[in-house]
């Protein structure tokens, strides 16, 4: 556990320095964001009804464009190699850096999460969904690109390829996301599809540091 | 009680994409040994060093740890080998100091050895700059201020001495010595003649 912090402390000292692309994925989403309006008018009602779905666009895309980096960093410079030597298992090192990369990518979002209603024009009274459905919906959004972005440790090259294979496995999230917004927004109550986005937290903390452990370890061989 | 051997090696064999790249190697690393590993380019010294650590598994034969088939990188709590590979495994764009302190923070160094390595490799000018203003040779050597203050017995090392000037290297030889009469071991994987006085050779051509 004290490696744990340490390791996330690490990993958000590297993002604060600007080595990492987190804050770009960040300027990005807010960026993303602003162009919904823009592009598709002032109209209220339009914009409320696509809002929940453009938000959830946005982070999804955002957090893509981070999560390549976050473990091929420490793979391609070998600090990955000398860390498994000190002491911590693999997995514990990967759940850190999932840890770390939502603290400086998904916090983040939910933090902005007033700014972002007002940016969109989402009514204030639905500001406890967004926020709710991001603050369940980010860490498993981290969570489930980690095995790709193992993966893509591996083949030396991520980009395109490693967004091709992270953006069907995250599409149960970004349906639920929006989803929860849209029905609330409708009257239906979003609580439902909450439920389902809090269920899908646990499975991929479970399954994917293993998952990505493995990813690395056939890296390696 | 005989001692059993810190790391042996038992006939071991290894491909990689239908390539052999190492058969019929035998090694036994005792307490106070320095092996110096030696071959051509591409026969296979990074392979047997990776293959002992366990970061490739070898297809035949055997490598034991302390008499155990325990190997490193899968049982990490163990924490038995210190590692200089070919990449530096520093962060350019954190300083000096902050490379060097999480480390010797992660593996629970006492301050008094932290502070001996670096007046020893005299390194004490660099710790308050960014490793990106680093040279390759400077770079090379705040990789051995944090191999000589790492509390694991064995050391692994893969060109250690690549792009140290001919000062350092002798510093860097003194370093491993005393490492080995402090009840250490090293494997180290070199073409470079090391001034060593006591060591095994182990040729894999």
């Amino acid at each position: 556990m004290k490696f744990f912090f340490k390791l996330v402390l690490r990993d958000f000292k590297l993002v604060i320095k600007g080595s990492n692309e987190a804050i770009a994925a960040l300027l990005f989403y807010i960026l993303a964001i602003i162009m919904f309006p823009l592009s598709s008018g002032i109209e209220s009602d339009l914009l409320t009804k696509i809002a929940g779905g453009a938000i959830w666009m946005a982070a999804l895309f955002s957090s893509l464009l981070s999560l390549d980096r976050i473990l091929r960093s420490d793979f391609d410079d070998g600090s990955l190699e000398l860390l498994i030597l000190s002491g911590i298992s693999l997995e514990i090192i990967i759940i850190a850096k999932c840890f770390s990369h939502w603290l400086t990518s998904g916090l983040p979002l939910v933090i902005l999460s007033p700014i972002l209603c007002i940016i969109i024009g989402l009514d204030y009274s639905y500001w406890w969904i967004l926020l709710l459905t991001l603050l369940i919906g980010t860490p498993s959004l981290t969570l489930i690109g980690i095995t790709p972005a193992a993966l893509s440790c591996i083949i030396g090259r991520g980009g395109v390829l490693t967004a091709m294979v992270m953006l069907p496995l995250m599409l149960p999230i970004l349906i639920l996301g929006a989803g929860a917004i849209q029905s609330e927004i409708s009257g239906l109550g979003g609580i439902g599809h909450i439920y389902a986005l809090a269920a899908i937290l646990p499975i991929s903390l479970l399954v994917s540091p293993f998952l990505a452990a493995k990813a690395i370890r056939l890296g390696w061989e | 009680m005989i001692k059993k051997p810190l790391v042996e090696a038992q006939n071991i064999y290894f491909e990689k994409s239908g390539r052999t790249i190492l058969s019929s190697i035998n090694m036994t690393l005792n307490e106070g040994d320095i092996i110096i590993v030696k071959g051509k380019n591409g026969s296979g010294k990074t392979s047997f060093l990776k293959c002992l650590a366990g970061f490739y598994r070898i297809t035949k034969g055997q490598v034991l740890w302390n008499g155990e088939n325990i190997l490193p990188t899968y049982f990490p709590e163990k924490k038995m080998l210190a590692w200089l590979g070919h990449l530096n495994a520093v962060k350019s764009s954190l300083t000096v100091k902050e490379n060097l302190l999480f480390y010797a923070d992660l593996w629970s160094v006492k301050n008094n050895e932290y502070e001996y390595a670096i007046e020893y490799l005299r390194f004490f000018k660099y710790l308050e700059l960014p490793v990106s203003w680093l040279s390759a040779g400077e770079k090379r050597k705040l990789c051995l201020v944090r191999l000589m203050f790492c509390p694991f017995k064995v050391w692994f090392l893969d060109e250690p001495t690549t792009f140290l000037d001919k000062e350092n290297k002798r510093i860097f030889e003194r370093v491993m010595e005393d490492h080995v009469l402090k009840g250490g071991a090293i494997v180290c994987a070199s073409h470079d003649s090391l001034n060593i006085k006591k060591f095994i050779t182990l040729s894999l051509d």
